[in-house]
Protein backbone atom coordinates (compact mmCIF):
# COMPACT_ATOMS: atom_id res chain seq x y z
CA UNK A 1 0.00 0.00 0.00
CA UNK A 2 1.70 3.56 -1.00
CA UNK A 3 1.54 6.65 1.55
CA UNK A 4 -1.01 8.60 -0.33
CA UNK A 5 -3.61 4.95 -0.12
CA UNK A 6 -2.86 5.05 3.61
CA UNK A 7 -3.49 9.01 4.14
CA UNK A 8 -7.14 8.49 2.03
CA UNK A 9 -8.70 5.84 4.22
CA UNK A 10 -11.43 7.12 6.11
CA UNK A 11 -11.15 7.97 10.10
CA UNK A 12 -11.43 5.49 12.31
CA UNK A 13 -14.55 5.56 15.13
CA UNK A 14 -12.14 6.93 17.33
CA UNK A 15 -10.78 9.76 15.72
CA UNK A 16 -14.20 10.43 14.51
CA UNK A 17 -15.25 10.51 18.34
CA UNK A 18 -12.96 13.03 19.50
CA UNK A 19 -13.56 14.99 16.72
CA UNK A 20 -17.81 14.81 17.43
CA UNK A 21 -16.89 15.52 21.15
CA UNK A 22 -14.82 18.63 20.02
CA UNK A 23 -17.92 20.21 18.42
CA UNK A 24 -17.41 18.56 14.77
CA UNK A 25 -20.77 17.51 13.65
CA UNK A 26 -19.63 16.16 10.12
CA UNK A 27 -17.57 13.84 12.26
CA UNK A 28 -20.85 12.83 14.40
CA UNK A 29 -22.47 12.31 11.19
CA UNK A 30 -20.31 10.02 9.96
CA UNK A 31 -20.64 8.02 13.39
CA UNK A 32 -24.09 8.28 12.36
CA UNK A 33 -24.16 6.83 9.12
CA UNK A 34 -21.66 4.07 9.89
CA UNK A 35 -23.40 2.64 12.80
CA UNK A 36 -27.10 3.53 12.39
CA UNK A 37 -28.25 0.09 10.98
CA UNK A 38 -26.77 -1.33 14.32
CA UNK A 39 -28.73 0.70 16.50
CA UNK A 40 -31.41 0.39 14.87
CA UNK A 41 -31.39 -3.36 14.18
CA UNK A 42 -30.69 -3.77 18.33
CA UNK A 43 -33.56 -1.56 19.08
CA UNK A 44 -35.79 -2.80 16.97
CA UNK A 45 -35.04 -6.52 17.99
CA UNK A 46 -35.19 -5.76 21.47
CA UNK A 47 -38.40 -3.52 21.39
CA UNK A 48 -39.80 -6.02 18.77
CA UNK A 49 -41.57 -2.51 17.71
CA UNK A 50 -40.54 -0.23 14.57
CA UNK A 51 -42.21 2.73 15.44
CA UNK A 52 -40.61 2.62 18.42
CA UNK A 53 -37.18 1.30 17.81
CA UNK A 54 -36.96 4.56 15.25
CA UNK A 55 -37.73 6.65 18.18
CA UNK A 56 -35.30 4.90 20.54
CA UNK A 57 -32.68 5.14 17.65
CA UNK A 58 -32.74 8.72 17.76
CA UNK A 59 -32.64 8.60 21.76
CA UNK A 60 -29.84 6.92 21.72
CA UNK A 61 -27.99 8.97 19.00
CA UNK A 62 -29.10 11.88 21.15
CA UNK A 63 -27.64 10.41 24.40
CA UNK A 64 -24.49 9.67 21.72
CA UNK A 65 -23.69 13.07 21.06
CA UNK A 66 -24.49 14.56 24.59
CA UNK A 67 -21.58 11.95 25.94
CA UNK A 68 -19.53 11.21 23.77
CA UNK A 69 -16.59 13.04 25.51
CA UNK A 70 -16.82 10.57 27.87
CA UNK A 71 -16.10 8.02 25.47
CA UNK A 72 -12.20 7.08 26.47
CA UNK A 73 -11.61 4.59 23.72
CA UNK A 74 -10.29 1.95 26.06
CA UNK A 75 -12.98 -0.20 24.90
CA UNK A 76 -13.69 -0.89 20.98
CA UNK A 77 -15.90 1.98 20.10
CA UNK A 78 -18.80 -0.58 19.03
CA UNK A 79 -18.77 -2.16 22.08
CA UNK A 80 -19.43 0.96 24.23
CA UNK A 81 -21.66 2.13 21.50
CA UNK A 82 -23.65 -1.01 22.38
CA UNK A 83 -23.83 -0.95 25.83
CA UNK A 84 -25.41 2.92 25.89
CA UNK A 85 -28.49 1.50 23.22
CA UNK A 86 -28.64 -1.50 25.18
CA UNK A 87 -29.01 1.30 28.70
CA UNK A 88 -31.55 3.14 26.11
CA UNK A 89 -33.90 0.60 25.83
CA UNK A 90 -34.11 -1.11 29.35
CA UNK A 91 -34.69 2.86 30.64
CA UNK A 92 -37.25 3.08 27.95
CA UNK A 93 -38.85 -0.11 29.20
CA UNK A 94 -38.42 1.21 32.76
CA UNK A 95 -40.45 5.05 31.69
CA UNK A 96 -42.99 3.24 29.87
CA UNK A 97 -43.41 1.25 33.11
CA UNK A 98 -43.62 -2.06 30.81
CA UNK A 99 -40.31 -3.53 32.28
CA UNK A 100 -39.99 -7.39 30.87
CA UNK A 101 -41.44 -9.01 33.46
CA UNK A 102 -39.78 -11.59 34.89
CA UNK A 103 -42.44 -13.53 37.55
CA UNK A 104 -44.11 -16.04 37.21
CA UNK A 105 -46.46 -14.54 34.67
CA UNK A 106 -44.82 -16.01 31.67
CA UNK A 107 -43.64 -18.59 33.94
CA UNK A 108 -44.77 -21.94 32.39
CA UNK A 109 -43.02 -23.90 30.03
CA UNK A 110 -44.99 -22.73 26.65
CA UNK A 111 -44.14 -26.56 24.66
CA UNK A 112 -45.72 -29.58 26.75
CA UNK A 113 -44.63 -32.57 25.19
CA UNK A 114 -46.16 -36.04 25.62
CA UNK A 115 -44.23 -38.74 24.09
CA UNK A 116 -46.07 -39.75 20.91
CA UNK A 117 -47.89 -36.28 19.76
CA UNK A 118 -44.96 -34.33 19.51
CA UNK A 119 -44.29 -34.03 15.72
CA UNK A 120 -40.95 -35.53 15.61
CA UNK A 121 -40.34 -33.56 11.98
CA UNK A 122 -37.44 -31.31 12.14
CA UNK A 123 -37.71 -27.99 11.48
CA UNK A 124 -35.40 -27.36 8.01
CA UNK A 125 -33.14 -24.36 8.06
CA UNK A 126 -34.69 -21.29 9.50
CA UNK A 127 -35.43 -18.27 7.41
CA UNK A 128 -33.58 -14.71 9.18
CA UNK A 129 -36.89 -12.97 8.44
CA UNK A 130 -38.90 -15.96 9.88
CA UNK A 131 -36.76 -15.48 12.83
CA UNK A 132 -36.98 -11.79 12.94
CA UNK A 133 -40.57 -11.94 12.85
CA UNK A 134 -40.92 -14.96 15.24
CA UNK A 135 -38.22 -12.99 18.01
CA UNK A 136 -40.96 -9.69 17.47
CA UNK A 137 -43.71 -12.26 18.72
CA UNK A 138 -42.00 -12.93 22.08
CA UNK A 139 -42.89 -11.10 25.16
CA UNK A 140 -41.14 -9.03 26.07
CA UNK A 141 -39.13 -10.51 28.80
CA UNK A 142 -38.28 -13.51 26.83
CA UNK A 143 -37.17 -11.03 23.79
CA UNK A 144 -35.02 -9.33 25.43
CA UNK A 145 -33.23 -12.27 27.24
CA UNK A 146 -32.85 -13.60 23.71
CA UNK A 147 -31.53 -10.75 21.72
CA UNK A 148 -29.03 -10.09 24.58
CA UNK A 149 -28.07 -14.03 24.93
CA UNK A 150 -28.49 -15.47 21.64
CA UNK A 151 -28.30 -12.81 18.83
CA UNK A 152 -25.87 -10.29 20.78
CA UNK A 153 -23.56 -12.72 22.37
CA UNK A 154 -23.60 -12.16 26.09
CA UNK A 155 -23.31 -14.76 28.34
CA UNK A 156 -25.88 -15.10 31.58
CA UNK A 157 -23.33 -13.42 34.00
CA UNK A 158 -23.43 -10.58 32.04
CA UNK A 159 -27.29 -10.40 31.20
CA UNK A 160 -27.72 -10.58 35.04
CA UNK A 161 -25.83 -7.78 35.36
CA UNK A 162 -27.72 -5.19 32.95
CA UNK A 163 -30.88 -6.72 33.49
CA UNK A 164 -30.69 -6.19 37.47
CA UNK A 165 -31.94 -10.43 37.64
CA UNK A 166 -30.52 -13.34 38.26
CA UNK A 167 -28.73 -15.74 36.63
CA UNK A 168 -31.23 -18.66 36.70
CA UNK A 169 -33.74 -15.90 35.72
CA UNK A 170 -31.81 -15.26 32.65
CA UNK A 171 -31.24 -18.67 32.02
CA UNK A 172 -34.87 -19.51 32.27
CA UNK A 173 -36.12 -17.25 30.43
CA UNK A 174 -33.54 -17.79 27.51
CA UNK A 175 -35.15 -21.32 27.59
CA UNK A 176 -38.65 -20.32 27.54
CA UNK A 177 -37.98 -18.08 25.09
CA UNK A 178 -35.96 -20.42 22.75
CA UNK A 179 -39.26 -22.99 23.19
CA UNK A 180 -41.45 -20.39 22.65
CA UNK A 181 -39.81 -19.21 19.13
CA UNK A 182 -39.91 -22.91 18.10
CA UNK A 183 -43.82 -22.93 18.08
CA UNK A 184 -44.32 -19.58 16.56
CA UNK A 185 -42.02 -20.81 13.54
CA UNK A 186 -43.97 -24.33 13.43
CA UNK A 187 -47.20 -22.52 13.67
CA UNK A 188 -46.00 -20.61 10.56
CA UNK A 189 -44.93 -22.96 8.81
CA UNK A 190 -47.74 -25.44 9.65
CA UNK B 1 -36.75 -38.84 34.20
CA UNK B 2 -39.43 -38.63 32.02
CA UNK B 3 -39.13 -35.86 29.06
CA UNK B 4 -40.60 -33.11 31.40
CA UNK B 5 -37.60 -33.23 33.03
CA UNK B 6 -34.94 -33.28 29.91
CA UNK B 7 -36.79 -30.80 27.97
CA UNK B 8 -35.61 -28.27 30.66
CA UNK B 9 -32.38 -29.19 30.24
CA UNK B 10 -32.67 -29.07 26.38
CA UNK B 11 -31.02 -25.24 26.39
CA UNK B 12 -28.19 -25.91 28.74
CA UNK B 13 -27.26 -29.14 26.35
CA UNK B 14 -27.43 -26.95 23.65
CA UNK B 15 -25.21 -24.11 24.98
CA UNK B 16 -22.81 -26.93 26.37
CA UNK B 17 -23.16 -25.48 29.90
CA UNK B 18 -24.10 -29.05 31.79
CA UNK B 19 -21.63 -30.98 33.76
CA UNK B 20 -20.39 -34.38 32.37
CA UNK B 21 -22.66 -36.89 34.29
CA UNK B 22 -26.28 -34.86 33.61
CA UNK B 23 -24.35 -34.28 29.31
CA UNK B 24 -24.21 -38.05 29.07
CA UNK B 25 -27.64 -38.68 30.91
CA UNK B 26 -29.35 -36.19 28.58
CA UNK B 27 -27.50 -37.71 24.75
CA UNK B 28 -28.43 -41.17 25.94
CA UNK B 29 -32.25 -40.28 26.39
CA UNK B 30 -32.04 -38.34 23.07
CA UNK B 31 -30.43 -41.63 21.51
CA UNK B 32 -34.09 -43.10 22.49
CA UNK B 33 -36.31 -40.46 22.21
CA UNK B 34 -37.23 -38.93 18.91
CA UNK B 35 -39.44 -36.00 19.79
CA UNK B 36 -36.49 -34.68 22.78
CA UNK B 37 -34.00 -35.07 20.05
CA UNK B 38 -36.98 -33.07 17.49
CA UNK B 39 -36.55 -30.29 19.98
CA UNK B 40 -33.14 -30.05 20.83
CA UNK B 41 -32.06 -29.69 16.83
CA UNK B 42 -35.09 -27.27 16.16
CA UNK B 43 -33.40 -24.85 19.21
CA UNK B 44 -30.17 -25.62 18.06
CA UNK B 45 -31.40 -24.46 14.63
CA UNK B 46 -32.59 -21.73 16.43
CA UNK B 47 -29.87 -20.22 18.20
CA UNK B 48 -26.92 -20.90 15.02
CA UNK B 49 -29.21 -18.91 13.02
CA UNK B 50 -29.61 -16.09 15.79
CA UNK B 51 -25.97 -15.81 15.76
CA UNK B 52 -25.99 -15.35 12.03
CA UNK B 53 -28.46 -12.55 12.61
CA UNK B 54 -25.58 -10.68 14.86
CA UNK B 55 -24.05 -9.49 11.98
CA UNK B 56 -26.93 -9.69 9.34
CA UNK B 57 -28.44 -6.68 9.27
CA UNK B 58 -29.88 -6.96 6.13
CA UNK B 59 -32.83 -9.31 7.81
CA UNK B 60 -35.22 -6.08 8.74
CA UNK B 61 -36.85 -3.25 7.21
CA UNK B 62 -34.65 -0.04 7.88
CA UNK B 63 -36.46 3.04 8.21
CA UNK B 64 -34.98 5.73 6.31
CA UNK B 65 -31.91 7.10 7.53
CA UNK B 66 -31.67 10.41 6.31
CA UNK B 67 -34.94 11.43 7.56
CA UNK B 68 -34.40 10.02 11.12
CA UNK B 69 -30.88 11.96 11.13
CA UNK B 70 -32.67 15.34 10.46
CA UNK B 71 -35.16 14.81 12.88
CA UNK B 72 -32.19 14.89 15.32
CA UNK B 73 -30.37 17.80 14.43
CA UNK B 74 -33.59 19.64 14.76
CA UNK B 75 -34.84 18.35 18.13
CA UNK B 76 -31.04 18.63 19.27
CA UNK B 77 -29.79 21.30 17.65
CA UNK B 78 -26.71 18.96 15.87
CA UNK B 79 -26.20 20.79 13.31
CA UNK B 80 -25.77 24.23 14.10
ZN1 LIG C 1 -37.94 -37.38 25.63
Amino acid sequence: MTTAEVETQPPSDVELARASAAGDTNAFEQLYRRHFRRVYALCFRMLGNPTEAEDLTQDVFTHLFNKIGSFRGESAFTTWLHRLTVNQVLMYFRRRSARPEFTTEEGETPVQIVRGTENPNKMPIIDRIALERAITQLPPGYRTVFVLHDVEGHDHDEIAHILGVSEGTSKSQLHKARLKLRQILRQQTA
Amino acid sequence: MDCAKYLELLSDYCDGTLDDETRALVQMHLGECLPCDGILHDLDTIVRTAVILRSETNSITYPDEQIIWQRLSLSKQIIH
